[in-house]
């Protein structure tokens, strides 16, 4: 299959390494992978500040990047919802229609396009997992990470029970409410360290540079990391 | 921008328990419907279907409600709404009107302007009574005062009444229906709102769990003329009481976690005057439909949907912001999730239009919410409304066009990658990023983009 890369901002500044993850492990599964270097931002933070018009300009612009490929793949829940979910409200699309149903998020499209769950991974860690919320309740992706990190060898596998609640990340909004934001997330990682895992996985790079962020404040030991990367064989 | 302060934490660990519970009774006894999916999908069409025929259904509640003697008036302001309300009292001669707890007489600040007239509303909800006593707003839509612990309650009641202190929740009941019984037993006006108003008989369904909407509608008094007002929303009627009967399974499950509440009460008119017919019972009935800008929610196909709201509560109660801000940061009658879509269609003012943005979109309110609001799509929607209506600030409008303009020019945005990358140490990076660093460090920026990367890596 034609694959194009999705590389979301926060994953090209912060964390390469989950984007170069995504692209080996599709390549060792037999396909084509490309990265269209004039890709930038999907329109996100604008659609959510209220101003939608720099936002559909972008938006129209992914289009015309990733359009000639047969399916679009991104480590990112949250980045896959704006294309998937608000395309078609903001530029007026139909729901279904041919280019949106293209664009994958990473788990999905391993487990539900692709039909994998095993990649052979080996993790000799306990390890627990975060539903970013644009994943779970956008996309409504709750089980396929969850198939794949069952999957990996030696991985102890526990869950967060919190909810599912939210980071506090919420892009701008951890910006703009900093007080708001900081709690929910030290409520988050009071969770994550309850469980006793060494890492936390996620599927989503906002959620991991806010939990990140406050896990090495307090130095904790638990260490945030993204599913590809994971599966990936790092660190 | 809006100062959102968090609740200290001794209050957000009261309120949490109170949320919880609610929220883990919910779970148990929606657990008693596996087609609980199902039935919200039904509610939501019921609920909606009502509001794409409205002025057909409002037209047939008043044709029954006046049959069966109640009047009905259309009220298209709040202060519109006060003077009926007002001009009742002074006709009838009273001072004092007991009231049922009602969100609709919060949003029109009712209490405020029956006081400015000399008439002092009682409000006999227990919660709602215990708000009033000291002064504040209701800190959740179906919960006034979830936020007070019961010691908190107890010293309040001892303070405002001048009773012994206690904190036994069967003694603080008592305390406070001896000072609402003498109300109930003499007063003449009564106001509620209505939870429902039924287009086929006439109704209005109220719902409530201390009997109080009861003895506010029926009126015990002995002498004089006896007045029920309900003030309700336009958007309230639904078609039938198969309706009702459907939307009361939903109602107290989703935001108490109960099967039905206390009281579920049917108002089919003033009494019956007819001798040997009816002993009990107000005089006249008054209904006050409202308006006050749900018509224009009506005309905004995103805005719609959330008049289908059935005023469960049950978004405030999952919504991890509510949880640490409370009711009041949002310094609005309506608060919480659904109560930030309502603030900013209701009012045009700034404080109502930031409150949208006081939310982290998880999505958590409109995965509850037993009519099924995308309630954060809403969110969102008022977002670009406020944006709009240029509530952005100048500056902020100039960030987002040089942020489009550079990410329209990949050349650009890879320049400004690689000069950061040189220039910003994790150190300066903790320092450009305030206020997000003060509590929380930045990752560093990764030695090279994943742009940069990919270009050693494609070949291989």
């Amino acid at each position: 299959m034609q694959i194009g890369l999705f590389i979301p901002c926060l994953v090209d500044q912060f964390f390469p390494q989950a984007g170069l993850a995504v692209a080996r492990i599709l390549k060792r599964l037999g396909h084509s992978v490309e990265y269209p270097a004039e890709q930038t931002c999907c329109g996100q933070p604008a659609f959510n500040a209220g101003v939608r018009s720099e936002a559909a300009a972008l938006a129209k612009r992914f289009i015309q990047v990733f359009d000639r490929f047969e399916a679009v793949v991104a480590p990112s829940g949250s980045c896959v919802a704006m294309v998937r979910n608000f395309y078609p409200e903001l530029l007026d699309l139909a729901p279904h229609s041919s280019f949106i149903t293209r664009v994958f998020e990473f788990s999905e499209f391993l487990v539900d396009r692709l039909n994998v769950t095993d990649l052979g991974a080996t993790f000799n860690e306990r390890v627990t997992y975060h539903d970013s919320c644009h994943l779970l309740r956008e996309l409504r992706v709750r089980e396929q990470p969850r198939q794949l990190l069952r999957a990996v060898k030696g991985l102890d596998f526990v869950e967060l029970n919190d909810g599912p609640t939210c980071c506090g990340f919420g892009g701008v909004f951890s910006v703009k409410f900093p007080e708001v934001s900081t709690v929910m997330g030290e409520d988050k990682v009071a969770a994550i360290e309850r469980t006793g895992a060494r890492y936390v996985v996620a599927s989503d790079c906002g959620c991991l540079m806010h939990i990140g962020g406050l896990l090495t404040r307090r130095d904790s030991k638990v260490r945030p990391i993204h599913l590809a990367e994971l599966l990936g064989g790092a660190p | 921008m809006m100062h959102t302060p968090v609740l200290e934490e001794q209050r957000r660990a009261t309120l949490a328990r109170a949320l919880n519970l609610a929220l883990d009774k919910r779970r148990q006894s929606v657990a008693e419907f596996p087609d609980w999916e199902a039935m919200r999908q039904r509610a939501h069409d019921i609920r909606a279907g009502a509001l794409d025929r409205l002025d057909e259904y409002l037209n047939q509640f008043e044709r029954a409600a006046a049959a069966n003697g109640i009047r009905v008036v259309r009220v298209a302001t709040a202060e519109e709404a006060c003077l009926y309300v007002v001009a009742i009292a002074k006709r009838i001669g009273v001072t004092t009107a007991v009231k049922s707890k009602s969100m609709v007489t919060e949003e029109i600040h009712l209490n405020r302007a029956l006081e400015t007239e000399g008439i002092r509303a009682m409000e006999t909800d227990l919660g709602e009574y215990i708000a009033q006593l000291c002064g504040q707003p209701p800190f959740h839509l179906t919960a006034p005062i979830v936020h007070l612990s019961r010691d908190e309650v107890g010293r309040i009641l001892a303070d405002k009444l001048g009773v012994p202190f206690t904190n036994d929740p069967t003694q603080l009941t008592l305390i406070a229906r001896d000072a609402m019984r003498r109300e109930f037993l003499t007063a003449r006006l009564g106001i509620s709102g209505a939870n429902f108003c039924v287009a086929e008989t006439g109704s209005l369904v109220l719902v409530t769990n201390e009997g109080n909407g009861r003895m506010c509608t029926t009126l015990p008094a002995k002498e004089g003329p006896r007045v029920h007002v309900a003030i309700t929303g336009i958007e309230k009627v639904v078609p039938a009481l198969k309706d009702v009967a459907h939307l009361l399974r939903l109602l107290a499950r989703s935001g108490s976690g109960m099967r039905l509440t206390a009281y579920t009460t049917l108002i089919n008119g003033p009494r019956k005057r007819a001798a040997g017919e009816e002993t009990t019972g107000p005089d006249e009935v008054h209904v006050l439909l409202l308006d006050n800008g749900r018509r224009a929610m009506l005309r905004d196909p995103h805005l719609r949907e959330a008049l289908c709201c059935i005023r469960c509560g049950a978004c405030s109660n999952t919504c991890p912001v509510y949880h640490r801000i409370g009711g009041h940061a949002y310094q609005s009658v309506y608060n919480g999730p659904i109560g930030s879509v309502w603030s900013a269609a209701l009012w045009d003012t700034e404080q109502a239009a930031t409150l949208p943005f006081v939310s982290s979109l998880c999505g958590a309110c409109a995965d509850i919410c037993p009519v099924k609001i995308d309630i954060h799509h809403a969110l969102l929607w008022q977002r670009k409304l406020a944006a709009d209506r240029g509530y952005t600030p100048r500056w902020q409008r100039l960030v987002w066009w040089a942020w489009r303009v550079a990410m329209s020019h990949p050349a650009l945005y890879g320049f400004g990658s690689i000069v950061a990358r040189r220039l910003f140490s994790p150190a300066i990076l903790n320092r450009l990023g305030k206020p997000w660093t003060e509590t929380r460090d930045l990752p560093p920026l990764a030695r090279k983009s994943f742009h940069e990367m990919w270009k050693e890596e494609a070949p291989k």
